[in-house]
């Protein structure tokens, strides 16, 4: 991949945090907050692994390895906060 | 040392110091489990003698409960996953047609790790053993009702344990997924490799849970942070980060057993496996399966009523995998031609207890049933059927299997009968009462009721029956070893490819690679017989097969200073309440482990190890990616979960917490805001790094890894000074709940920048001598994966810290 | 039967055990039978025409036909039990209004009851024939309430309250156990549940002088008796 990829991604992983930031003060619900800035965040951890550390070129494999490993931790943290009834309502 | 193409003889010690060879390995596995089983158990008769009469005084609680403690500790973990991964380590790489494990260093490595782990089990047991139980619950793990220096080595232990597992699973994911025999597809390989590829996959997956449980466990007795301590987290955290690891921990020691009986099978009954691939599809999905089934050993916890349904609902499903695996290998035995040799024996008695076992179990993940026969001794009766009956009998028979394969010479066959025979009644003695004694309490040193008296009688008889009938074992195999009849390169008539080999095979494993044509028939090697039925060891390579390294010291000297360093860190406490203190000497200890370490895995990098890499071997579904390459990435799968779950273990003290500061009041945005434009920037010129040394621009990359490492240092140093001036405020580690988690989960982050920064400077010290350019860029992109994964959980942490 | 959870879980446990014995009866003996009816009785045991041998991956065999014949029957017989499952934990989760509310607390080592007009004993004491509701709650580490012949049982937690209900059926004297290891004690952690007809319970109850503590307090330490 080219510096000019690496740059633009780069320039978006900085505008979106700053971008994070300036959300941060509005009068947003605090749903909406908190879905948009973690989405952000998403965002940004995909693009770091995608461009970054070139998973996107890499064999399909190599990126299943990782996605358990995020399925697993994301059981894990749904079921253990839906015991203690901490996602009611959300 | 590693330049020698000669291996030194077995007489030697230096040889099982430094070997590397994967069938070493797995004999040093198969030694040290031995000895702890046979430890472990005696531990279990001492138990089962005090529990034979009511009322008896034979052991006091105390002694009592440190025996239970380490005995379960022992069985789990430091004897039935390492026995099974003796036969992993020796017979894997046979099956499949490689010479060796991928990174045979590092499959030394984990070797050791787990013999200074055991040893650091064993000081523990010695200077105030654990006493909480193997499953730890807290808060009774902490330091106010546990203060206990043995729990810190015990934990530290853990700690080693994990390691070992953790880079051993990496290891051989590499090795089967990469390096199979060409020609050889998944699916043909043996049942036995089957079951450690998905045991090694549970591994990767489960046990960085557990590592981060016991992470915070440390730190709550050393550093007095309150994970398990406070309400907020306490015992259902704890719960719920140990039991997503012991649920498949329970598959973990399983499984290679139902491959081992797989393979078996096909042997004994003269015919292939009934539903080859309908077990090896039940094996993958009750794998699946048991990372959702965890809460089903919390039903009384009185958490949420629809989640316990959907843990039943889970729990109950994972019985239907289990259910076509054995009707499959019931089914193999119709119109079959049934040798009943004693391999057979266990293997089929196995399946037998594993029926009884699935069957009691099916009870237990009803939470209704639950209700009343949870911490019963059904709960004992039950597992102990699944991991000894179906789990240790089944590899007892994997030894029996394929001693003549690691020896050469057959066991004696009436003398193996009788052991099965005396096992096998033993075992239904021993466990079979507990499930009539189904309203007693386990872990209890003693009792009353007379009503339980006849069973544990019963019970105790059978435990000396089971516990004595292993001697035969030991006996039969120390005997036949030196003067059984030679065995044959393939005594079973098995098809499988560790029996393509002489008997034990050569130190390259085979005289030229097996290759697996199309219609399913096995080029097999030529098999150059020896006077004495064996190889004579050492015997260099024939010509034409690459240069193979066996032997490196590393490995064993990285592990000692593993050990010295756990052992001056978990005996440094800074908690007033424990009875031990908090002596200089440790942290010296601590640290001049850590210093030697540093020269050592220097060492370890530097060393000339050949390991070759084969192009032709089958790689799928990991063809076009390096076998390094692909390490790093599944190392790095490990490390999605270890960071899941302590952010996991935030989010759910920050749910059980009524107040939460407000944003911007104790973490400041512009702290955090600053550190994540440095890591973002980092990573930047990470990639740069890696684009400069593709173009062997010495400059380039010395320049950008120059740039990383300032600004990895740059967020340090924030970090640090932002960390003072919470201090400062009050906001200490033992604060409270949400200091804690704050500290210990940035830190854990900011552990893996030390490591990076400690990783660059080697790297940058590389590329000034003209390493790490051009074709050898590798180094540098790995660096990268590391790095940019180091960012990633940084992108997650700022706004879960400073921003929501 | 003493209680009505003790029924519930009789009830459950009865069927459970029925299947659970039908079918590992069926399937030991059928394995049994197999192992002796194909032995190698050397020449009379002719060889599969499939023996495996080196030199060749055999050839799958199984028919999906087996798998699904056996996984529909589990499927059938789990089902059963499932449904016998949520109905008995929504009985046992669902308490209907109480009579009489009581609060218990674990601790290193024993119990502790507390009644709504303040009285505490470290016996628990109730009525025959009417809803008990039980809250439980631990002052230090992990234990669970257990009445043994009532055959229901919930952890004791720090920070958390959990709730049991019963109604106990015969008058007499059963026994509270601690179900979860909790330290040196956890043996010795029990005590009685007391159940009286319910006029004899008033009587009792009337006389209690609130803050008063009827029965020695448990011996802390947890050595053995």
């Amino acid at each position: 991949m080219s510096i000019k990829v690496y740059s633009s991604i780069f320039a978006v992983l900085i505008g979106s945090t700053a971008f994070e930031l300036a959300i941060i003060g509005q009068p947003l619900a605090r749903n909406v907050l908190v879905t948009s800035v973690m989405g952000l965040a998403g965002i940004k951890a995909l693009l770091v692994a995608l461009f970054f550390q070139h998973l996107k070129d890499e064999p399909r494999s190599v990126s299943s390895l990782l996605l358990l490993g995020l399925v697993a931790a994301f059981i894990l943290l749904t079921l253990s906060l839906l015991s203690i009834g901490a996602l009611h309502g959300v | 040392m590693s330049e020698d193409h000669q291996i030194p003889p077995t007489s030697s010690i230096s040889r099982w110091l430094f070997t590397t060879n994967h069938k070493d390995v797995g004999i040093l596995y198969l030694v040290t489990s031995l000895y702890f089983l046979f430890l472990s158990g005696t531990l279990a008769l001492l138990l089962r003698t005090q529990l034979a009469v009511p009322n008896n005084t034979f052991l006091s609680s105390a002694a009592y409960n440190q025996a239970f403690t380490t005995h379960g500790l022992i069985m789990v973990l430091w004897f039935l996953s390492p026995f099974a991964f003796s036969f992993a380590n020796y017979i894997v790489p046979l099956q499949i047609g490689a010479r060796d494990l991928a990174f045979p260093r590092i499959n030394a490595l984990s070797y050791w790790l787990y013999l200074f782990s055991g040893i650091m089990l064993l000081v523990s047991f010695f200077v105030g053993p654990a006493d909480g139980g193997w499953t730890v619950y807290a808060p009774l793990n902490t330091a106010r009702y546990s203060p206990n220096i043995g729990l810190n080595l015990t934990a530290g232990a853990l700690v080693l344990f994990i390691v070992s597992i953790t880079i051993s699973s990496v290891n051989f994911i590499t090795t089967i997924l990469k390096m199979r025999a060409p020609g050889m597809k998944l699916m043909q390989m043996p049942m036995f490799t089957w079951s450690i590829l998905i045991t090694v996959f549970m591994m990767l997956y489960a046990f960085p849970s557990f590592l981060a449980g016991v992470s915070m466990l440390m730190v709550d007795r050393t550093l007095g942070t309150m994970y398990f301590s406070a309400p907020e987290g306490g015992s259902l955290l704890w719960d719920h980060v140990f039991w997503f690891f012991g649920h498949p921990e329970v598959y973990i020691v399983l499984f290679p057993a139902i491959g081992a009986v797989g393979d078996m099978i096909p042997s004994f009954t003269r015919r292939p496996l009934y539903g080859r691939k309908y077990i090896i599809l039940g094996l993958i999905i009750a794998a699946v399966v048991s990372f959702m089934v965890w809460g089903h050993h919390m039903f009384v916890t009185g958490y949420d009523p629809l989640v316990a349904k959907i843990f039943t609902l889970t729990t109950i499903a994972v019985s239907l995998p289990f259910d076509v695996i054995v009707v499959a290998f019931i089914e193999s035995l119709v119109r079959a031609k049934i040798k009943l040799k004693t391999p057979a024996l266990f293997a089929l008695g196995s399946i037998m207890l594993f029926i009884i076992g699935g069957v009691t179990g099916v009870f237990l993940g009803s939470v209704a049933i639950d209700h009343h026969l949870r911490g019963t001794y059904w709960v004992v009766a039950h597992f102990h059927y699944v991991m000894v009956g179906g789990g240790a009998v089944a590899l007892i028979g994997a030894l029996y299997y394929w001693f003549p394969k690691i020896t050469g010479r057959m066991y004696k066959e009436s003398l193996g009968k009788l052991h099965f025979a005396l096992s096998f009644i033993g075992f239904n003695l021993l466990y079979f009462p507990m499930f009539i004694n189904y309203d007693m309490p386990r872990r209890v040193v003693t009792y009353a009721e007379q009503a339980w008296a006849f069973n544990n009688f019963l019970a105790t008889i059978g435990a000396f029956v089971f516990g004595l009938a292993q001697l035969l074992l030991l006996y039969n195999l120390f005997t036949s070893m030196r003067s059984g009849a030679p065995a044959g390169s393939n005594p079973w008539n098995a098809f499988t490819l560790e029996w393509a080999t002489t008997s034990p095979p050569p130190d390259y494993n085979f005289e030229e690679t097996p290759r697996v044509n199309s219609d399913g028939t096995v080029s097999l090697p030529k098999l150059t017989s020896f006077a004495n039925g064996g190889t004579p060891s050492g015997y260099s390579a024939p010509h034409g097969l690459p240069h193979q390294s066996h032997l490196s010291p590393f490995p064993i000297i990285l592990s000692a200073l593993a050990f010295f360093a756990l052992f001056g860190i978990v005996s440094l406490t800074f908690i007033p309440s424990a009875s031990f203190s908090a002596g200089i000497v440790y942290l010296w200890i601590f640290f001049a482990a850590l210093i030697m370490g540093g020269f050592a895995i220097y060492g370890f990098a530097r060393e000339k190890f050949v390991a070759p890499e084969d192009e032709t071997l089958e790689g799928w579904p990991f063809k076009n990616i390096g076998r390094m390459k692909m390490g790093i990435w599944t190392f790095m799968a490990s490390e999605v979960i270890f960071f899941g779950v302590f952010i996991g273990a935030f989010l759910f003290i920050r749910a059980g917490t009524a107040e939460w500061p407000a944003i911007d009041t104790i973490f400041k945005i512009q702290h955090g805001a600053i550190n994540t434009f440095i890591l973002l920037t980092s990573s930047f010129t990470a990639v740069m790094a890696v684009v400069f040394s593709k173009k062997s621009s010495k400059g380039g990359v010395a320049a950008s890894l120059a740039l990383t490492l300032f600004l990895a240092l740059w967020f340090l140093y924030n970090k640090a000074t932002e960390w003072q001036e919470l201090f400062h405020e009050g906001f200490t580690l033992s604060a409270s709940p949400i200091s804690s988690t704050y500290y210990i989960t940035t830190g854990a982050h900011g552990a893996h920048v030390l490591g990076g920064i400690v990783a660059l400077a080697v790297i940058i010290g590389g590329v000034l001598k003209g390493r790490y350019l051009g074709h050898d860029h590798g180094t540098v992109e790995y660096f990268g994966i590391y790095w940019h994964f180091v960012d990633i959980v940084w992108i997650f942490l700022f706004p879960l810290f400073y921003l929501l | 039967m003493v209680s009505n959870t003790s029924e519930i879980f009789i009830g459950l446990f009865n069927q459970f055990w029925f299947l659970g014995v039908l079918v590992s009866i069926v399937v030991l003996g059928l394995m049994t039978y197999l192992m002796l009816r194909f032995r190698d009785q050397g020449a009379k045991t002719p060889d599969p025409e499939d023996a495996p041998m080196l030199g060749k991956i055999p050839e799958d065999r199984g028919k999906i036909k087996t798998v699904a014949i056996s996984l529909t029957l589990s499927s059938l017989i789990l089902a059963l039990l499932l449904g016998g499952t949520f109905g008995a934990i929504d009985a046992i989760n669902n308490p209907p209004q109480g009579t009489l509310n009581v609060e218990v607390t674990g601790f290193q080592w024993g119990w502790k009851f507390k009644y709504p007009n303040n009285y505490q004993d470290t016996v628990m004491t109730v009525p025959k024939d009417e809803v008990v509701i039980v809250k439980i709650h631990s002052d230090d580490v992990f234990h669970s309430f257990g009445i043994l012949e009532f055959k229901i049982k919930k952890d004791a937690l720090n920070g958390r309250v959990n709730t049991i209900w019963f109604v106990a059926r015969d008058a007499g004297e059963y026994n509270i156990v601690c179900y979860e290891f909790c330290g040196l004690g956890h043996t010795f952690m029990r005590t009685k549940l007391i159940v009286m007809e319910p006029n004899e319970f008033q009587d009792w109850y009337s006389k209690l002088k609130p803050g008063e503590i009827q029965h020695a307090p448990v011996q802390q330490g947890g050595q053995q008796p």
